[in-house]
């Protein structure tokens, strides 16, 4: 009890402003405590909370929902912006299986049909169907609303190599050579393919963009790593010799509708999505650049749901 | 043909290449072909080539206007055909004929017999 009035005494003295009058104090124990507070006092506290709680929760799905369709946009937009190269993709394959079909209906009208040249013909149509059929199933799951897909375990090789089953061949065509480094060991993380994919995709179009106005001759080279850090965190590092970017646009780069690119290019949308889905794996996300020199995109996630820190 | 015309085909797509070339040695011609720019244009400083048919984009920094002006320097006269398989490519397509390609081919053939019989007739 004593203890108790002790303390209390200091929470008066807590309570003194200055400039107010000091608290008086009372003759009476009890009046030590602050103003006592009623039951129906505590009960509209508690009211007021749970609505506090309810609104904050709402405004939290809102957010998550707006986020979900900021993501979609995004990726229907880099779509868009990739509808040339799919076409070229699917392009290349279709000429050989259409130059194939043409080879094998000659040969049967002018009756010089050798079997030898026919199943190499038919071979070829067929190896080049399955590739078109991996393009257009890609693109099918890549433009999939995300709510219709799942977490589950993922190797982060896996979205890594298919980001690139669109994008290797404009990288190819900008002259920029890709070095792949994929610990091919590495565990599976909790995560969303979909949602991966999208980052890579996101992070390699903005670096072959970024190669765009290097005129100076240098090899374009683009780095790509994955590995295991502290046996609990995926690493994943995308590294490239472009331009780099100052400190003021480095500042801003995860910012919404924030691009450097020329009008009709970039939505400003990539990097903001970027990091919301690095947030969504729990990740982190650290950008490293020199201007003139290159930039380096580290991404850091945790092998399970729930960690939210890196062990050192 | 009375003298064996030869031809140099260049395409970073290996299938389409080795189409081309059978379809070429089988109408008479000798056959140079690559997937890259770069040994395109040692094959060009090596040899006379009377028709060079060409993809106008390609990986590893060579396109096929490059090659077009290695064509010029070191095969002067040269017909030179373009292909390309790229939606967005009209800039390109018009700068390489405007540098002088003889005809431009779009990517899928819509016939392998007649673009091959047409591209053999520049030289015929």
């Amino acid at each position: 009890m004593l203890r108790n009035q002790t303390y209390l005494h200091n929470l008066k003295d807590l309570a003194y402003e200055p400039g107010e009058d000091k608290l008086q104090e009372s003759s009476h124990e009890n009046d030590f405590i602050f103003e006592k507070t009623s039951d129906d006092q505590i009960e509209q506290l508690i009211q007021q909370n749970h609505c506090l709680q309810q609104a904050l929760e709402e405004a939290d799905d809102k957010l998550k929902e707006t986020q979900a369709q900021l993501a979609q946009a995004g990726k229907l937009a880099t779509l868009g912006t990739l509808g040339a190269e799919v076409a070229h993709e699917l392009n290349n394959p279709l000429t050989v299986v259409s130059a194939e079909a043409d080879e094998i209906i000659e040969a049967l009208g002018n009756g010089n049909f050798d079997r030898e040249f026919a199943a190499i013909s038919a071979k070829n149509i067929k190896k080049y169907a399955e590739r078109m059929r991996v393009i257009i199933d890609h693109i099918g799951r890549y433009s999939r609303d995300d709510k219709n897909s799942a977490w589950e375990r993922v190797n982060i090789n896996r979205p890594i190599n298919d980001s690139l089953i669109l994008l290797k061949s404009q990288l190819a065509d900008s002259g920029i050579s890709i070095e792949l480094t994929l610990n091919e060991n590495l565990p599976a993380m909790w995560g969303h393919t979909n949602k991966l994919e999208s980052i890579f995709q996101n992070l390699l179009t903005n670096a072959a963009d970024a190669f765009g106005c290097i005129k100076d001759g240098r090899t374009k080279k683009l780095l790509i790593s994955s590995s295991l850090e502290n046996t609990n965190r995926i690493l994943v590092k995308i590294k490239d010799n472009a331009g780099g970017m100052s400190k003021e646009i480095k500042s801003n780069i995860f910012e919404s509708f924030f691009t450097t690119k020329a009008a009709g290019k970039g939505t400003g949308l990539g990097l903001a999505i970027v990091q919301n889905l690095v947030k969504e794996h729990r990740g982190i996300i650290h950008v490293d650049s020199q201007e003139g020199r290159g930039t380096e995109f580290t991404l850091n996630f945790p092998l399970e749901r729930r960690i939210t820190h890196i062990e050192k | 043909m009375d003298k064996q015309k030869k031809i140099l085909i260049i395409d970073d797509e290996e299938t389409i290449v080795d189409i081309l070339k059978r379809r070429f040695e089988r109408l008479g011609f000798m056959v140079y072909s690559e997937c890259d720019g770069a040994p395109a244009i040692e094959v060009l400083k090596k040899e006379m080539i009377d028709l060079v048919v060409c993809d106008v984009k390609m990986p590893n920094g060579i396109s096929g206007s490059d090659v077009l002006k290695a064509s010029q320097t070191y095969n002067p006269g040269t017909k030179f055909v373009a292909m390309s398989g790229h939606l967005n490519s009209h800039e390109s397509v018009e700068s390489i004929m405007k540098d002088g390609a003889s005809v431009f081919i779009k990517k899928p053939f819509p016939c392998l017999t007649e673009v091959t019989r047409k591209i053999a007739s520049l030289v015929a």
